[in-house]
């Protein structure tokens, strides 16, 4: 006990704690959708309430989940600054999670903080581009994506990540009545590369590539992933019509 | 009258909306001017190899035109998109010309402020009784909701001196608060404990106050009244707890926004007696208050209440 616990007021002795009887449900059978080509993500906007702005995205064709919420623009103390100071935080909560068989894994298969902090800060570049930071003086605009679910298979592929990433921010943005000035979108070529776009591919202000290697044709791989690129731009801007 | 049906109704970030002068289709003489209103940005934007300014919507919403009263002549009479040049010139003649439209002029402007909100046309609408900034409904669009200047803000005196009075700022008037209260936590406003700029900065046991995250702001003591401003005694003004109507001079430094109320309709709003351990008080001339049941009277600089 604590050292200054002393004299704790202390519940009845006779307590028992409260015990609920178990739930007994039918697991729901998961029908598995016929693994097409491609499935489309799954998007939902404004499931928190204690932030300004959240959204869900549930990648189609992988199980890969992202949470994000938008704080503020709330103040910021210390000197004077004329724009909003953006910042992105890029977390994995399920670094301890549960397996079906009780155990934890720890998150060895995850990637480690380091990783995320390179990730976080890409993110944030592109977004301080595309949000109207001018509009909000001395204040602070915080964005976290949280990975609720991945599969380990695709913790390394990091520009699938990303893209599911910029997606979930700029639903999130959206949410929250963010001025931003495009729906800024990442193209991505599987385990390789991704650039981010705007102005329907006629600007780039995101460029990531996993390996480095000089043969590459930067120009070919710019292209295949804009054609990505607008493709994930109509999803978006589908869902935020229907919406 | 601008026929709102030739520009997109509904919009996403970064569509195009208008260029920023049009000309009216059945009179050429007509030339719209539009200047962007919240939820709208300026930017270039190609077409056939030139470079045009337009307006594009930064939020999701509907496309809302709201007229400009003063109403502007050019006389130069040259194409509408050669307008942006004497835009200042037009500004100086506009002070002259506001009351009476030149007859001789070639072409009317008429300017246009283009906004983007959620709602559509129809559920804008306000009652016309009210005045401007009477509007009982907030509109809940945005999220810039910040103080800046000029605006009316309502603020919770933290602390006072011989030279100032601390204040936090609650609200900015008509405007609502966000979800997160990031403007006017009310101290059920949960903020990010896991970081970003509010972890970094604040720290529960260093708030003055149980409001939370807000912005503050001073009151100088040269700033309270209009008359007699060097005599100003801010204990005879302010009390710490009391509720203040007061318009945002400056965003000031770092740490405060410059406030003032040096207006009769600024001033202290709500305040209890007896430092705050009486009642509700409420004002009998525009410097003193008085406690209904116990007849206390303090000093206060007081805001009109009507």
């Amino acid at each position: 006990m604590n050292v200054q616990d002393r004299r704790r007021l202390l519940g009845p002795p006779n307590a028992r704690p409260v015990a609920f009887s178990k739930v007994l449900e039918e697991p729901t059978e998961i029908s598995n959708v016929s693994s097409n080509d491609k499935a489309l993500p799954y998007m939902k906007m404004g499931l928190l309430t204690n932030c300004n702005g959240s959204s869900y995205i549930e990648s189609g064709d992988d199980n890969l989940m992202l949470i994000t919420s938008v704080y503020g623009p709330k103040p910021i103390r210390g000197s004077f600054t004329s724009k909003a100071v953006l910042t992105v935080h890029l977390e994995n909560s399920i670094a301890t999670a549960n397996n079906s068989d009780g155990s934890t894994d720890d998150g060895k298969n995850f990637n480690t903080s380091d990783d995320y902090k390179d990730l976080s800060f890409f993110l944030k570049n592109i977004f301080d581009s595309v949000v109207q930071l001018d509009k909000y003086p001395k204040s602070g605009i915080d964005i976290f994506v949280k990975v609720v679910n991945t599969d380990s298979a695709n913790t390394s592929n990091i520009p699938k990540l990303l893209q599911m990433c910029c997606n979930g921010i700029l639903l999130g943005l959206v949410d929250a009545n963010m001025e931003i000035s495009d729906l800024v979108g990442i193209g991505i070529i599987s385990h390789e590369c991704c650039v981010s776009f705007i102005k329907n591919g006629l600007e780039m202000c995101g460029f990531w590539k996993m390996k480095d290697e000089d043969e590459q044709d930067i120009e070919e791989i710019v292209g295949k992933c804009k054609e990505n690129y607008l493709e994930n731009k109509y999803l978006i801007s589908s869902y935020l019509n229907g919406d | 009258m601008l026929d709102s049906s030739r520009y997109p109704e509904k919009v996403l970030p970064g569509d195009l909306i208008s260029p920023l002068y049009d000309i009216d289709n059945n009179n050429e003489k007509i030339v719209y001017s539009f200047h962007p209103g919240p939820g709208t940005t300026i930017t270039k934007y190609k077409i056939n190899s030139q470079e045009h300014k337009v307006l594009i919507a930064t939020l999701k919403g509907f496309v809302h035109f709201e007229e400009l009263v003063k109403t502007n002549i050019d006389s130069e009479g040259k194409e509408s998109e050669k307008k942006e040049e004497n835009d200042t010139e037009n500004k100086n003649k506009l002070a002259d010309e506001l009351e009476a439209p030149e007859v001789n002029s070639d072409r009317i402007i008429k300017k246009y402020t283009v906004i983007v909100s959620k709602e559509k046309k129809n559920e804008m609408m306000q009652d016309p009784n009210l005045q401007e900034g009477q509007q009982d409904e907030v509109n809940n669009d945005f999220a810039n909701n910040l103080p800046k200047e000029g605006d009316i803000v309502l603020c919770k005196v933290t602390r006072i001196s011989a030279q100032k009075a601390n204040v936090e700022i609650l609200v900015v008037e008509n405007n609502n608060c966000l979800k997160d209260s990031g403007v006017g936590t009310n101290g059920a406003g949960v903020s990010s404990v896991t970081g970003g700029s509010g972890a970094v900065t604040f720290f529960i046991s260093q708030a003055s106050s149980d409001l939370g995250e807000t912005f503050k702001g001073v009151i100088r003591s040269q700033d309270v009244r209009a008359t007699e401003r060097d005599s100003v005694k801010i204990t005879e003004c302010f009390k710490p707890g009391d509720i203040v109507r007061c318009k945002v001079l400056s965003l000031g430094d770092g740490n405060n926004y410059y406030l003032t109320t040096a207006k009769n309709y600024l001033g202290v709003v709500f305040a209890k007696s007896l430092g705050g351990a009486g009642e509700l008080m409420y004002a009998i001339d525009w410097k003193t208050m008085i406690a209904p049941t116990s007849q206390v009277l303090e000093q206060r600089k007081c805001a009109k209440p009507f």
